[in-house]
């Protein structure tokens, strides 16, 4: 994959616009009603009673690089905690706590007691790691992963952070950029990523009448659609924000190259983001209650006010 | 002298079968048994190798497989061509056809030099994207030029070391009676050595089979995608078994028919043998 260096300025440049244009945009709470829970975990999931691979310290994981709004900061910075060497990882720092999935994981962690400087954080370098049989290299990982009961199968999920819409992202000038109707796209050559739920939207959804692409990652997809040979992206509608306006966007001129088409409503494919552990894991009721309480304590109602874009103004597809 | 082999000599072959076959059960039990009586082994038997998955996700593997087949044929063919045309360019003497001698070495150490992927990624992503009218961006076509392009720098050595092999006194004696340095290449020198590099040949055909699965980098879905994609839908890796299933499949017939070629020249020029 070619290296992108204007993709760090972006990043840095995107982790102030996202925190202004945050609180601008009219923020949707997630869709999770309040609870009328705890605001501390339980005595079983104290901090010195909990079975981690390191313990007295979390060790953490996701994806290398890291991509907004997921994840921000910048991968040169030494953040609290981070070892003399850097964090290992190119595009995106954990470190930082900053982004969606960063921020969410500090609050988990902090409700389970632990500082950001008690975080050690390991980059999964290939996806098919995080589910494989065997021991962990971590303790959970979050990467933007949905919850599936097929899935469920091989590894343990944690209750969802996020319920994310798939959308469409093409090129300002392809027709597709008209579609407002499912029936529309069937046409189009679409593509998505590997190892996403994209590709499985497009097959049980669109039932597209032209070839689906799929392609090793979204970075990889990029290329194809600018230069042509597919129609039109399918991604979650945050990674297209984040693709829109980090990295498809001409630095040149003001007006977007690439546009959200539209968005998908959950009834055709609700992708609930949660986080993997092993299967049987038990930390999971442990990282369950943590996150009921971040979700109490209106932690990541903020969370998702900072960092999220409510794409409200983005059509869903009928 | 001339004894017709005794009983001890045939005992003892049979001796000589008995024993490797205890051997190698021996060894395959024992095999067996550290493998399945260790820890992780139930958890490892799921994801891997489960019979349920594997009958499930069979039949969209082996469609997709098709695809793979189909680039594998396409490809083949135009390799074993452009392969010897370059091996034969690279072995010209004469001055004024230096220029294709040299293509043909820098073709050659830059194709083999260079790492597929990086050559699908810049050929299949870069030559679409510069946008000149008339040249295709279909990733199906890119995918195939791209395994050309690979495959015959690594074909065209083996030609030429089968040209190589056959002794210069074959192109000596053609010239003598009369052919030219063309008709002695035509008709004299290039079928020996095509039949003596065969299982080379074979080798690398049998490896272009599983390059085929390089194509799906540019969005294609064959038969590594789709598995791929079985695996993603619910975290189990026996998708992957299918596919290698699907690989051998063809992989090991064409290394017996290799095994059978071989023997037939072998038989034939030890039957010609002075």
């Amino acid at each position: 994959m070619a290296h992108r260096p204007l993709r760090a300025i972006g990043a840095l440049s995107l982790t102030t616009a996202f925190v202004v244009a945050g609180g601008a945009v009219s923020a949707q709470s997630p869709s999770v009603p309040p609870l009328d829970g705890p605001l501390t975990v339980s005595d079983a999931c104290a901090k010195d009673m909990l079975t981690l691979k390191n313990p007295g310290r979390l060790t953490l994981s996701t994806d290398n690089p890291a991509f907004g709004p997921w994840w921000w900061g910048d991968p040169e910075t030494q953040y609290p905690g981070e070892p003399e060497g850097g964090s290992g990882w190119e595009l995106g720092d954990p470190y930082a706590g900053e982004g969606y999935e960063s921020a969410t994981n500090h609050a988990v962690a902090a409700a389970l007691g632990f500082a950001p400087e008690e975080i050690d954080w390991v980059p999964n370098a290939v996806f098919e790691l995080a589910f494989a049989p065997g021991e962990k290299a971590f303790d959970w990982h979050t990467a933007q992963i949905s919850i599936r009961p097929e899935r469920a199968e091989a590894v343990d999920f944690s209750d969802p952070y996020f319920d994310a819409n798939q959308s469409i992202i093409a090129m300002t000038g392809n027709p597709i950029t008209a579609a407002t109707t499912i029936e529309e796209l069937k046409a189009f050559k679409l593509g998505a990523a590997a190892f996403t739920t994209s590709s499985q939207l497009i097959e049980d959804v669109i039932a597209p009448t032209a070839e689906m692409q799929v392609f090793n990652n979204n970075a990889d997809a990029l290329q194809p659609l600018q230069s042509g040979t597919i129609d039109a992206l399918v991604v979650d509608l945050q990674t297209a924000f984040f693709m829109r306006d980090a990295q498809l966007e001409n630095w040149d001129t003001p007006d977007p190259e690439a546009t959200v088409v539209g968005q998908f409503d959950v009834s055709a494919q609700v992708d609930q983001m949660g986080m993997v552990l092993e299967k049987g894991s038990p930390l999971t009721a442990c990282v369950n209650e943590a996150l009921a309480v971040v979700k109490e304590n209106g932690t990541l109602a903020d969370i998702y006010e900072t960092w999220i874009s409510s794409g409200q103004e983005i059509p869903f597809f009928q | 002298m001339g004894a017709r082999p005794r009983r001890p000599l045939r005992q003892s072959r049979w001796a000589g079968v008995v024993i490797a076959a205890v051997s190698t059960s021996v060894v395959l039990t024992l095999l067996a048994v550290v493998i399945t009586g260790s820890e992780g082994w139930p958890r490892v038997q799921e994801a891997f190798f489960n019979g349920d998955k594997f009958a499930e996700t069979w039949p969209d593997i082996a469609q997709a497989f098709l695809k793979n087949l189909q680039i594998f044929a396409v490809a083949e063919l135009f390799i074993l061509v452009f392969a010897l045309l370059v091996a034969v360019m690279r072995g010209v003497r004469s001055p004024v056809l230096f220029p294709l001698k040299l293509f043909a070495i820098v073709y050659v150490d830059l194709f083999r030099g260079i790492p597929s992927i990086v050559i699908i990624y810049m050929f299949g992503f870069g030559i679409p994207a510069l946008g000149i009218d008339g040249v295709p961006d279909d990733p199906w076509f890119w995918g195939v030029v791209t395994l050309v392009i690979v495959w015959t720098a690594y074909v065209s050595e083996v030609y030429r070391a089968g040209i190589e092999s056959v002794h210069p006194s074959q192109d000596a004696a053609a010239r003598s009676l009369g052919l030219s340095g063309f008709q002695a290449l035509r008709f004299v020198v290039l079928p020996q050595a095509v039949r003596r590099v065969i299982p080379p040949l074979m080798n690398d055909a049998i490896g272009l089979t599983k390059d085929t699965a390089l194509v799906s980098f540019l969005g294609p879905i064959e038969a590594f995608r789709r598995s791929q994609m079985k695996v993603s839908a619910d975290f189990n890796f026996t998708p992957y078994l299918v596919a290698a299933v699907l690989f051998l499949l063809i992989t090991i017939p064409l290394t017996r028919l290799t095994d059978w070629l071989v023997a037939r020249e072998r038989k034939r020029t030890q039957a010609n043998a002075r």
